[in-house]
């Protein structure tokens, strides 16, 4: 019976470390911070721009974001690629360029034929067919700024803080945290 | 300055820049420029980031865009919201069909160019923007670090003329023509504050088509001079109507150095791989202080050296000014003269101006003189500059520009504008004595005051 109970717990244990394992991060925008400056976006591209100098005057092509702004009235926002668990895109797409590495869905652009399946299967629309001079047509979305030791451009750029880097298991674990303390906190002070 | 409405998407970071409030709109909305309150300092299209997107915009409309802002036809990278109209176009036309050109570049062009051929931020490139220029056609490659030179002689004495003989006090430096506008439309009763002496640029354009002219057996008309400016006010400055001495206008075009950087490009020339060449001689030798005028401060450092020197018979060191490299914004300098206790500030950015311009109307200013940069840090972060790709290493290309320059300064042999050999022998030639009679024709001009709204 005890080893029973202990096998339970190891599998719950190693079930949660697999876990944490497999979230995939993700760039969250607080619509209620934008400004809508587009700054991510000029960032982005920059990031993903291998030729690219430090100023706008050595680039010679236009801006061609992996996040996109969307205004709605006076109301705007960027929306990404939300790096889901069971990717749409992954699924549909139809030459295995796009795999999950790390915490990242990954589209392989020299694999990638631009059959635009993706395109279809996207429920967010954060995937555009990009061009690079060896490459036209490829599908391309957020990759999290992949090998960019600072962590994604977009939210460093951004003026507002208005973008964040969502680990979901840290995420819900720092949340439940801080609900524990504040009820803890108005228990202390129903008890004074 | 300009805002395309289609382009614009009402974040209002341009307002957070703008030293004189000049954007007028509701947030989320597209903004727009009060013209008649605006300095021309061009910050607003450095911090702006609403671009002309592919996936918004057909390509017959970006082109349009393009080509209503001046930018060449083949011109294939961004553009933003907040933008300036520059004078590309005919400058490239004029190159072609004038017969003699002169050319001039303002200090902190020569550590922010480069960065436009994708080298490293604050590279310093003297010799390489001579050899450009030369290439692009230019008969004589002057410098505008000359025409410092020159202000100083011309300013240092009138400074010190001010102070001996009860003039009016604080006296402010008008190197910076946003600063001149700025005084002209919001506090027009302190214009006799400031130095009657013309900025670097237009004093080096009445040299040339005046003493340039005569040197190289030339006419004023036959002239087409050209100046290179980190500035996007420089322009309206060259086209005002005092600035026509040589009986012409003094400066025919101002270009950004954004605005060079294309030039060079579209003539095929590779910018990195240019040798070294030297600047023209006698316009375009210059000492380390004249360079300094590219930096918040170098005015006030390049003219201590000179009244130093001259006053205390010995050269200023660093120990003499501590502080007045360090720290941002406003910041107060004192330095003994032989006695004379010289009370000073030094200012980049004018809303860090105001206060100081408050004191002086309430006659409680307790200082001599003033040097005033309308943007954040001196010329190096002006706006006809290159713009960088990442909002985020703005800070680091400022550093880098003004290191740049600080180094190029520490190069030069010589040190103050005075030791300058070619500085001497126009005054002796040619002008005769600073704040004598052919000076002041041609190096000093007057203000008028602005009414607006």
């Amino acid at each position: 019976m005890v080893f029973v109970k202990m096998k339970i717990v190891l599998i719950i244990l190693l079930e949660a470390v697999s876990l944490e394992k497999i979230l995939q991060s993700f760039v969250y925008a607080d619509k209620s911070k934008c400004i809508g400056c587009r700054a991510c976006e000029v960032a982005c591209s920059a990031s993903h721009s291998s030729k690219a100098g430090y100023t706008i005057g050595s680039v010679d092509k236009e801006i061609m974001p992996r996040l996109f702004f969307v205004k709605k009235g006076k109301d705007a926002m960027p929306v990404q690629c939300h790096h889901c668990e069971d990717a749409p895109c992954r699924r549909s797409c139809a030459s295995g360029a796009i795999r999950v590495i790390g915490q990242k869905v990954i589209i392989d652009e020299m694999q990638c034929t631009g059959c635009k399946n993706c395109i279809a299967a996207c429920p967010f629309g954060v995937i555009e067919i990009l061009k690079k001079a060896n490459k036209p047509g490829f599908a391309g979305k957020c990759d999290l700024c992949d090998g960019r030791d600072a962590g994604p451009a977009c939210i460093e750029t951004c003026p507002q803080k208005a973008l964040r880097y969502i680990e979901p298991l840290q995420e819900v674990k720092n949340k439940r945290n801080r609900a524990v303390e504040y009820l803890l906190a108005i228990g202390r002070q129903d008890a004074e | 300055m300009r805002i395309d409405g289609e382009l614009c998407t009402g974040c209002q970071r341009c307002h957070s820049v703008c030293p004189v409030d000049a954007i007028d709109g509701t947030a989320g909305e597209s903004q727009e420029i009060n013209q008649e309150k605006c300095v021309r300092c061009g910050q607003c299209a450095q911090i702006c980031s609403a671009y002309a997107s592919v996936l918004e915009h057909s390509p017959a409309s970006i082109a349009a865009k393009k080509k209503a802002r001046n930018l060449p036809e083949d011109y294939a990278g961004p553009i933003f919201a907040a933008h300036y109209i520059g004078v590309y176009t005919e400058v490239q036309a004029a190159l072609k069909t004038r017969a003699y050109k002169m050319v001039q570049c303002a200090p902190a062009v020569r550590v922010s160019l480069a960065e436009d051929f994708g080298m490293e931020l604050g590279a310093l490139t003297p010799g390489k923007m001579a050899a450009a220029l030369r290439r692009l056609g230019f008969d004589q490659v002057y410098d505008t670090n000359f025409g410092a030179d020159l202000t100083i002689m011309e300013e240092a004495g009138e400074l010190l003329d001010r102070v001996q003989n009860g003039g009016v006090l604080p006296m402010f430096t008008s190197c910076c023509p946003a600063w001149v506008r700025f005084v002209e439309t919001k506090y027009p009763e302190l214009i006799p504050h400031l130095s009657s002496c013309k900025s670097p640029q237009q004093m080096a354009g009445a040299m040339f088509k005046t003493y340039g002219a005569k040197k190289t057996g030339r006419t004023a008309q036959h002239i087409y001079s050209v100046a290179v400016m980190p500035c996007t006010c420089k322009e309206y400055e060259a086209e005002r109507a005092e600035m026509a001495d040589s009986g012409c206008q003094d400066v025919d075009a101002v270009l950004t150095t954004t605005e060079l950087a294309y030039l060079i490009k579209e003539a095929g020339i590779d910018f990195a791989s240019l040798p070294e060449d030297d600047f023209d001689r006698p316009l375009g030798l210059y000492s380390g202080a004249g360079t300094l005028f590219g930096v918040t401060g170098g005015v006030m450092e390049a003219a201590l050296r000179t009244a130093y020197e001259r006053l205390m018979k010995k050269e200023l060191t660093q120990d003499e000014i501590i502080g007045l490299r360090e720290g941002r914004g406003a910041k107060h300098i004192e330095i003994d003269l032989a006695g004379l206790k010289l009370k000073t500030w030094i200012v980049a950015g004018l809303k860090n101006a105001e206060p100081l311009l408050e004191q002086i109307k309430q006659n409680k200013a307790d200082f001599q003189f003033m040097e005033v940069m309308t943007c954040p840090e001196g010329c190096i972060s002006g706006g006809g500059q290159p713009k960088l790709y990442m909002g985020t290493q703005i800070q680091e290309a400022y550093d880098k520009r003004r290191l740049g320059l600080y180094r190029h300064d520490a190069e030069k042999s010589l040190h103050a504008s005075h030791e300058n050999p070619e500085i001497e022998q126009i005054y002796e030639e040619f002008l005769g004595e600073p704040l004598g009679h052919v000076s002041h024709k041609l190096l000093h001009t007057t203000y008028t005051a602005q009414n607006i709204k």
